[in-house]
C-alpha cells in the first residue's frame, strides 16, 4: 500500500541544513497498523507528512497505492489527499464554526459527491456522518460546536472525521497526546478498529507504551529508521496498556 | 526591566506585524485625517471669506433704486447728507450698474467667440487702494471726498492679475475684468475687449470684487461665469461707455463702528422716503445680499454636512479599528500569560501590550494628520477653482487636528485598555491554554447550530463564522456601513444634481431647443419697430415678446423672523419680512407659439395670477389656487419706478426645477404701469440655424442689450455642478478608500484566525480554489449587509443633504434620485473590495506551509 524509496528530506534554515529523514526505505501493507516511535525531532511528524503529501520529500520516491507523490503537481497531491489519505492531528484541528456533525460531513463530502455517493450506497455526506459519530459513541453529540466538547470527544470527532472520508490510509500524528489515559485508550480502540477494517493505519507518537498494541514499530533516530518490526513483547489488547 | 527594555520589545512586535499594523494605522488616519481636514477647511473657508469682505470693505448697506430709475451723481449721497446719517457711515460711494454685452473675442486665446451678456460696475477712482495689487503698492483706505463718494473706499476690487484703479483712470476706456470670467475663458491679464458694441476698451487687469464672488446671472443661475461677465470701472468710465451721463443708481454704505447696518437701513428707509418719494428704493443689508447670503449659508450647511460626514467616516474607521485592535491584543494573550506565570506584575504585564496600542494609535493620529493636510489642500485647491478670494486661509488648524488626534488615539487606545485589562485579570492558565481546547459552555451557542444555509458544509461556514463573533461582526458591517452610506448620498446627490438639469433642459428647451432670449436696454411698446424688427429679420423663425422683472415673493404672514427692524409698512398694513425669494417673473402669452411654460393642470391664459415652480410654492407654503404677496417695480406716469406689494393669486405650478421662475400673463402687465409693453423677445431662428448663430444676428440689431440661448441656462447648471463635484469626489474617494482598508483589514485578521482551519482543508484535499471561496463569501456577506445599512444610513443621509441644501443650490428643486444603479453601485462598492480582498492573499495561502501550520496549538 505504501511504498517509500530512500526518501530524504532536508530543510535549510539560515544556510544551515538540516537532515529530517536520511534514505529512509519502508513498505507498509494494506490493512496494517503501524505504530512510528522515536524522541522529539527524530522526523516521524516528517515521516508521516511525505506519506501524507503535506510535505514533499527531496530525494527518493513514495509510492501510496496507484499514486506516485514525488512526480505529482500541485493539483494532484490535492487530488491525492482527497482520495487516497486522512488525517488525525494531535491538536484536533477541528473547524469552530462547524458542529461535531458538521465537522465529520466535511469529511465526508470533501472527497467529492460522487465518491460519498458512490461509496456510500446513495447515503447522503450528512448521513454517513451520523453513522461516524455513532462509530465513536457521539451520537448524543451531533449538534455540539467543538469548544463544547471536552478533548477526548473533540479527539473522536476528528476521528470520525478522518472515518467519513473512506480513505484507505489513516494518518494520527500523536491522536492521544493531548488526552487521558482512558480517552486515549478509546481512541486508540477506535484506530484499531479501522486498521481491522482494512484501512492502513499510520500513527506517529513518543509513548512508547502505545506500541505494544501495533501490528508493526517503526523506531527512527537522526531521520533514520533504526527498527522495524513487531512490538518486542508481543502485542496486547488495549485495555493492558498503562501510561 | 526598565521602559527601553519593553519599548524594544514593542518595537520588534511591531515590526513582526507590520503589515497589520500599517493596515490599522491607515484606518485610524483616514478617519482622524477626514475629521481633521474637513474641519479645517471649514473654518478656513469661513475666515477666508469674512477677511476677504473686510479687506476689499465690502459694504453693509446698499440702496438701489428699481430698475430702470437713474439720478444724477451726488443725489443719493446728498440725500444721506441731508438727512444727517454721514456720522452713521465711515464710507459711502455712489455707483452705477448697468446690463452691458460684452466682446471678448479679440482676447480670445483660442481664438473663439466670445459674446456675453454682463454687468457693468462703478468703483471708486480710489478702489485700487486695497493693498497687495494696487499698482504702486500701497495700502491704504484711500480717505477721500468727491461728489459720489465719501469717507473711506467701499467695495473695492483686488486684482488677482495685472492690476486696478488709479485717480488717472477715471473717465478713461480702461476697465477690468471679472476674474471668475477671465478665468472660464482663459484670457490674458490685459486685452482689448468691446463693451456694448461701442468700440475697442483696454482692459488692465482681472478682479475680484465682494459683490461678485460668486457670480450670478440675471436667470439666478449661480456660477454663471462662463457665460456671464462682469467688468469694472471707474464710476466716470462706466458712465460715458454706458451714455448715462453723469446719473447713478446705487449708493453702498459701510457702518461706522458702533452702528448695526440695521439701524443705519432703517435711518436711511425713512430718509430716502423723504427725499425720493416717488423713486422705488431698495435697501439691502450686507449680509442679505443674495451671494453674501448664499456663500454664508453654503458654508453654514457645508460645513454641518461635512461634519457629519468626517463623524460617520471617523466612525467606521474607529469601527473597523476597535476590531483589528481588538484582535491583535488578542494575539497577546498568550504571551501575557507567560509573562503572568513567570511571576511578572500586572502592571507590567499591561505595559507592553499597551505601548504597542498606543504605538499604533499614535502612528496612526500622526499619517492622519499628512491625510488630513492632503485633504484639507484638495479641498481648497477646488474651493479656490469655484471661489476665488483675495484671502485664502491654509494655516495648520492645531485645534481641529487636536480634536481628531484625540478622537483618533482615543478610540482604538481605549479598547486596548479593555481587552489589556480584561486579560490580566485573568488566570495564568485561562491566557495560556489554546482557546480552541477551552471547554466552555458559552450561553446561546445552540441556535447556531441551527443557523445552516445550504446543502454543503463549507457554504454554511461563512455565516457561522460571522454568528460566532457577533459584536465583531457588527462593528464590521457599522464599518463598512458608514463608508457605504457616505459614497450613497454622494453619489445619489450627484444624481440629483443631474436630475435638475436634464429636467431643466428638457423643459426649457422643450420644442424650441435654440430658444434665445432676446434684451432689449429699455421698455419697448410691443408693437414698437424695435420689436418688430426683431421679428421680421430672416434669421427669426418666430418670437413673442415677453415682459421680464425682477420681483420678490413674500413668504406668509406666520412665517416671519425676528429682526424688528424688517418691519415693512406698505399700503397701510403691517407686515413682518418672512421668507423672501427673488425670481425673474416673466409676462407672457401663455398661448404664444415660441415657448411657454407647461402647467400642471388647466391654466386659463387670460386669468390673473401666477405660474410659480413647485419649490418656490413649497418654499413659502402655499399652494395652486392661494394666494402670495409680490413685490414688484411699478412705473408711474411720470416714467419713474417705485416698489409696490401686491397680492396675487397662484394658477398652476410649472414643471422647470429652477425656483426663480415664475410666469404670468402678459395681458397683465398693467399692474407693472407697463401695459403693451415688453423688454424682451423669445426668439426661434428659422430651421438650420443654432441658438448662437442667432445671437449673433441679434447682438447686430440696434437697441438690443443682450441675446442670451436659453442652452447656456443649462450649461450654467451643469457647469455649476460639474464644479461641485470636487468636494463629493473627495468624500467618495476618502468613502472607498476607507471600504478597501476595511476589506484589506478583515481580509488580513480571518486569514490569521482561520490559517488552521484553512491548512486542515488543505490536509483533506480541499484546492486553494474553494478554501478562498468561503473566505470570498464570508467577506463578501460582510460587505453585502455592510452595503445594506450603508444604502439606509445613505439615504437617511442624502434626506438631510438635500433638505439643507442652500447657497448655489437652494434655487434648485432638487430631489432624492434614488436609481437602480445608486443601489448596485452601494453594493458592488460594498461588496466587490471586501470579497475582491482574498485574492491578495491567493499566494500566501497557496504558500501555506501545512506541517507547521497545523501543529500550531493557538
Amino acid at each position: 500500500m505504501i511504498e517509500l524509496h530512500a526518501v530524504t528530506k532536508r530543510y535549510e534554515i539560515d544556510h544551515n541544513r538540516i537532515t529530517a529523514l536520511e534514505k529512509v526505505d519502508l513498505a507498509v501493507e494494506t490493512g496494517e497498523f503501524v505504530v512510528v516511535l522515536g524522541p522529539s525531532g527524530c522526523g516521524k511528524t516528517t515521516l508521516l507528512n511525505v506519506i501524507g503529501a503535506l510535505d514533499t520529500p527531496t530525494e527518493g520516491t513514495v509510492r501510496v497505492g496507484d499514486h506516485e507523490i514525488s512526480s505529482m503537481n500541485n493539483a494532484e497531491l490535492f487530488a491525492y489527499r482527497r482520495s487516497t489519505v486522512s488525517f488525525v492531528f494531535q491538536s484536533f484541528n477541528l473547524f469552530p464554526a462547524l458542529t461535531a456533525l458538521e465537522n465529520v460531513q466535511f469529511g465526508a463530502e470533501v472527497g467529492g459527491r460522487k465518491r460519498w455517493k458512490r461509496s456510500g450506497g446513495g447515503k447522503s455526506g450528512e448521513e454517513r456522518a451520523r453513522e461516524a459519530l455513532e462509530q465513536v459513541s457521539l451520537g448524543d453529540r451531533l449538534r455540539h460546536f467543538p469548544h463544547e466538547l471536552s478533548g477526548g470527544e473533540q479527539q473522536r470527532v476528528a476521528i470520525a472525521r478522518a472515518l467519513a472520508t473512506e480513505t484507505p490510509v489513516l494518518l494520527a500524528d500523536e491522536p492521544t497526546g493531548e488526552l487521558d489515559y482512558r480517552t486515549g485508550v478509546s481512541i486508540l480502540e477506535l484506530l484499531l478498529a479501522q486498521a481491522a477494517a482494512g484501512t492502513t493505519v499510520l500513527t506517529v507518537t513518543h509513548n512508547a507504551e502505545i506500541a505494544r498494541i501495533a501490528d508493526r514499530v517503526l523506531s527512527l533516530s537522526n531521520g533514520r529508521i533504526v527498527t522495524d518490526g513487531p512490538p518486542t513483547t508481543g502485542r496486547l489488547p488495549v485495555t493492558e496498556l498503562r501510561w | 526591566m526598565g521602559l527601553g527594555f519593553w519599548l524594544r520589545w514593542t518595537r520588534r512586535d511591531m515590526w513582526a506585524r507590520k503589515w497589520q499594523v500599517l493596515g490599522l494605522a491607515l484606518l485610524i488616519a483616514f478617519g482622524t485625517g477626514s475629521f481633521g481636514g474637513f474641519n479645517a477647511f471649514g473654518e478656513q473657508r469661513q475666515e477666508s471669506f469674512d477677511e476677504s469682505y473686510a479687506l476689499l470693505h465690502a459694504h453693509d448697506l446698499r440702496i438701489a433704486l428699481v430698475e430702470g430709475a437713474f439720478v444724477e451723481t451726488g443725489t443719493l449721497l446728498g440725500a444721506l447728507r441731508e438727512a444727517g446719517l454721514m456720522e452713521m457711515v465711515t464710507g459711502a460711494e455712489e455707483r452705477l450698474i448697468a446690463s452691458v454685452q460684452l466682446d471678448v473675442s479679440s482676447a480670445s486665446p483660442a481664438e473663439d467667440t466670445v459674446l456675453v451678456p454682463g454687468l457693468f460696475v462703478s468703483v471708486g477712482a480710489n478702489a485700487g487702494f486695497t493693498g497687495n495689487s494696487a499698482r504702486d503698492g500701497s495700502r491704504s483706505d484711500g480717505r477721500m471726498e468727491t461728489a459720489a463718494s465719501a469717507g473711506t473706499a467701499v467695495d473695492t476690487v483686488h486684482a488677482k492679475r495685472g492690476r486696478t484703479f488709479g485717480p488717472e483712470d477715471a473717465g478713461e476706456r480702461v476697465v477690468a475684468l471679472d476674474f471668475h470670467f477671465a478665468e472660464a475663458h482663459d484670457l490674458p491679464s490685459a486685452g482689448e475687449i468691446i463693451i456694448g458694441g461701442e468700440g475697442r476698451t483696454r482692459y488692465v487687469g482681472q478682479v475680484l470684487h465682494p459683490d461678485h464672488f460668486w457670480i450670478v446671472a440675471p436667470s439666478g443661475g449661480m456660477l454663471a461665469q462662463e457665460d456671464y461677465g462682469v467688468v469694472f470701472a471707474p464710476l466716470e468710465t462706466v458712465q460715458a461707455l454706458t451714455g448715462r451721463g453723469s446719473r447713478v443708481n446705487e449708493l453702498v454704505l459701510t457702518t461706522a463702528p458702533g452702528v448695526s447696518s440695521a439701524e443705519l437701513k432703517a435711518a436711511a428707509e425713512v430718509a430716502f422716503a423723504a427725499v425720493l418719494p416717488e423713486t422705488g428704493v431698495i435697501f439691502t443689508r450686507g449680509e442679505d445680499e443674495t451671494v453674501r447670503e448664499s456663500i454664508q449659508s453654503d458654508i453654514e450647511d457645508d460645513q454641518q454636512f461635512l461634519n457629519i460626514v468626517s463623524f460617520i467616516l471617523l466612525g467606521g474607521a474607529a469601527f473597523a479599528s476597535l476590531n483589528l485592535m481588538r484582535r491583535m491584543m488578542q494575539m497577546q494573550r498568550k504571551q501575557m500569560g507567560i509573562a503572568m506565570a513567570l511571576g511578572l506584575r500586572r502592571r507590567s504585564l499591561a505595559i507592553r501590550p499597551l505601548a504597542f496600542a498606543a504605538l499604533i494609535s499614535l502612528l496612526g493620529v500622526i499619517f492622519g494628520i499628512i491625510i488630513g493636510l492632503v485633504i484639507g489642500d484638495a479641498l481648497a485647491s477646488f474651493d479656490e477653482a469655484v471661489e476665488p478670494l483675495p484671502v485664502r486661509k491654509s494655516d495648520f488648524r492645531l485645534n481641529v487636528f487636536v480634536q481628531a488626534a484625540f478622537f483618533g488615539f482615543l478610540l482604538p487606545f481605549l479598547v486596548a485598555v479593555v481587552t489589556v485589562r480584561r486579560a490580566v485579570r485573568s488566570r495564568p492558565l485561562d491566557l495560556l491554554r489554546p482557546r480552541h481546547l477551552t471547554v466552555t459552555t458559552r450561553r446561546g451557542d445552540s441556535w447556531l447550530s441551527h443557523f445552516a444555509w445550504g446543502h454543503s458544509v463549507l457554504g454554511r461556514m461563512p455565516a457561522r463564522n460571522l454568528a460566532r463573533a457577533p459584536v465583531r461582526t457588527v462593528l464590521t458591517f457599522l464599518s463598512v456601513g458608514a463608508a457605504i452610506s457616505i459614497l450613497f448620498c454622494m453619489v445619489s446627490v450627484g444624481d440629483a444634481f443631474g436630475l435638475v438639469v436634464d429636467e431643466s433642459e428638457q423643459e426649457l428647451l422643450r420644442g424650441a431647443p435654440a430658444r434665445v432670449r432676446a434684451g432689449f436696454s429699455d421698455f419697448e411698446l410691443v408693437e414698437s419697430s424695435a420689436l418688430q424688427a426683431v421679428t421680421a429679420m430672416e434669421e427669426v423663425e418666430k418670437a413673442t415678446p415677453i415682459l421680464s422683472i425682477s420681483a420678490t415673493l413674500l413668504g406668509d404672514f406666520e412665517d416671519f423672523g425676528d429682526r424688528e427692524s424688517d418691519l415693512v409698512e406698505k399700503g397701510g398694513r403691517n407686515r413682518e419680512a418672512g421668507k423672501e425669494i427673488d425670481v425673474a417673473l416673466d409676462f407672457l402669452d401663455f398661448e404664444n407659439e415660441v415657448w411657454q411654460p407647461l402647467p400642471r393642470g388647466s391654466l386659463d391664459g387670460a386669468e390673473l395670477g401666477l405660474v410659480l415652480s413647485e419649490k418656490a410654492a413649497k418654499d413659502l407654503g402655499i399652494k395652486v389656487g392661494g394666494t402670495v404677496w409680490v413685490r414688484h417695480p411699478v412705473r408711474a406716469e411720470s416714467g419713474i419706478f417705485g416698489l409696490m406689494e401686491t397680492e396675487f393669486p397662484v394658477l398652476a405650478l410649472h414643471d422647470i426645477p429652477l425656483r426663480q421662475m415664475a410666469f404670468a400673463g402678459i395681458a397683465h402687465a398693467g399692474f407693472l404701469g407697463l401695459a403693451g409693453h415688453a423688454n424682451a423677445l423669445d426668439v426661434v431662428p428659422v430651421s438650420g440655424m443654432s441658438g448662437d448663430e442667432l445671437q449673433r444676428h441679434l447682438l447686430s440689431v440696434p437697441g438690443i442689450a443682450t441675446a442670451d440661448p436659453f442652452s447656456t441656462l443649462v450649461d450654467q447648471l451643469r457647469e455649476t455642478m460639474s464644479l461641485m463635484s470636487g468636494t463629493l469626489t473627495i468624500i467618495t474617494v476618502v468613502a472607498v478608500l476607507i471600504v478597501f482598508l476595511v476589506a484589506l483589514n478583515i481580509t488580513g485578521i480571518r486569514m490569521e484566525e482561520h490559517r488552521r482551519d484553512h491548512a486542515t482543508m488543505f490536509a483533506f484535499g480541499l484546492p486553494v480554489r474553494r478554501v478562498l471561496g468561503v473566505v470570498m463569501i464570508e467577506n463578501g456577506m460582510i460587505g453585502l449587509i455592510g452595503a445594506i445599512l450603508g444604502t439606509g444610513g445613505g439615504a437617511l443621509l442624502l434626506q438631510y443633504t438635500l433638505a439643507t441644501t442652500s447657497g448655489a443650490s437652494a434655487d434648485l428643486d432638487i430631489q432624492p434620485a434614488l436609481s437602480l444603479s445608486v443601489f448596485v453601485l452601494a453594493v458592488l462598492a460594498g461588496v466587490l473590495p471586501t470579497a475582491l480582498a482574498p485574492f491578495l492573499s491567493f499566494y500566501k495561502l497557496r504558500r501555506l506551509v501545512l506541517p507547521s501550520t497545523l501543529r500550531i496549538v493557538e
